[in-house]
């Protein structure tokens, strides 16, 4: 009898170092940095990667990530994005790492304007539905009627307006080749996370144009609710607001001259 | 009862574990219970249980927030 051999099944991905997250307990940003490194290991694409990290505490996962990174200013992960990928000649893989204050706020120009101006990158937000980070404050997708600290009684569309849906608006764009929105409350929602995060990467390696993938999850901190109570109210709430699924898949992106040279 | 061919194991990395219970509440087989231990942070964290029932699903490994849980197949 010699040492029983082992055989993984699922693990800690390689390009993840072997530390606790900063995170709070019962947040699922900790699945989406697994779902990255998982996809970065299985493209084999670690040693070519750089990834943008922007402000929040989706950003704290560039601290388990054995990838290149670069912190943005709040909300300019596209356009710092964009630099990296030019001033590389093309040939990095890069992705940004955002969350909701910062890419749906402050930063939906510079997103915007990243596809407009054609950029091949991807971009992976969390959307929690607040600003976890500062304390929780009020964010554009919080949902009609939740408390925040500064929505005391609730948001009022009167005063606080409508949550806004990027993975929509980011499929009605020209320069987007992949836009999908995910969940990673089950394993049948966590491997059709997987599967879009990757195509979207796909979609960069392959030249097509911008891969976007929102994925959802509960901020416990933020609705002031143990981590199981916050899964179900985001599975009551969250999912009934932000529907799931792929909004656009394209193999190529049609050019048509609207003028004829 | 068919006959079961596949034995897995669970290691649980309870340093990191921060005890929100995803792992139990995500397994089919109630193989996971929450334990009355404390980690070195103050967390509670799951003991794997009923070893012959898990069937490998690895649903609280890839569920797990902290990356705290790998599932092995013993290979005889």
């Amino acid at each position: 009898m010699g040492e029983k051999k082992r055989k993984l099944i699922s693990g800690r991905p390689k390009c993840l170092l072997p530390a606790g997250t900063p995170l709070c307990a019962g947040c699922q940003h900790g699945i989406g940095a697994r779902i990255i490194g998982e996809v970065v290991d299985e493209l084999g694409i670690v040693g070519n990667t750089i990834g943008i990290g922007g402000v929040g505490c989706h950003a704290m996962s560039m601290f388990l990530m054995n990838i290149d990174f670069v912190q943005a200013l709040h909300g300019r992960a596209p356009a710092v994005g964009t630099g990296v990928k030019r001033g590389t000649d093309g040939k990095a893989i890069v992705f940004s790492i955002q969350g909701d204050g910062d890419l749906a706020a402050i930063g939906i120009g510079d997103l915007i304007n990243a596809t407009v101006r054609g950029e091949k990158l991807t971009t992976i937000f969390f959307n929690n539905c607040g600003y976890g980070t500062t304390g929780g404050q009020m964010a554009p997708t919080t949902l009609v009627g939740q408390v925040t600290t500064t929505t005391p009684s609730g948001r009022r569309p009167g005063a606080g307006g409508y949550p806004i849906h990027v993975a929509e608006l980011m499929a009605g764009l020209s320069g987007v080749a992949y836009s999908a929105r995910c969940a990673v409350n089950t394993l049948a929602q966590y491997k059709r996370a997987k599967k879009a995060v990757q195509t979207a990467f796909q979609k960069q390696i392959d030249g097509i144009g911008y891969g976007f993938v929102e994925i959802l999850s509960a901020c416990p901190p933020l609705l002031k609710m143990r981590p199981t109570q916050a899964r179900e109210w985001f599975e009551k709430h969250m999912l009934a607001e932000y529907p799931l699924g792929e909004f656009k898949n394209l193999d190529e992106l049609k050019i048509e001259y609207q003028v004829d040279a | 009862m068919e006959k079961k061919d596949k034995i897995v194991e669970v290691d649980i990395n309870s340093e990191f574990c921060k005890g929100c219970s995803f792992c139990v509440d995500s397994c089919s087989k109630d193989c996971l219970i929450m334990g009355d231990a404390i980690n070195s942070t103050g967390y509670t964290y799951p003991v794997f249980v009923n070893q012959e029932d898990c069937i490998g699903c690895g649903a609280c490994s890839f569920l797990c927030p902290e990356i705290a849980i790998e599932v092995y197949e013993v290979i005889h």
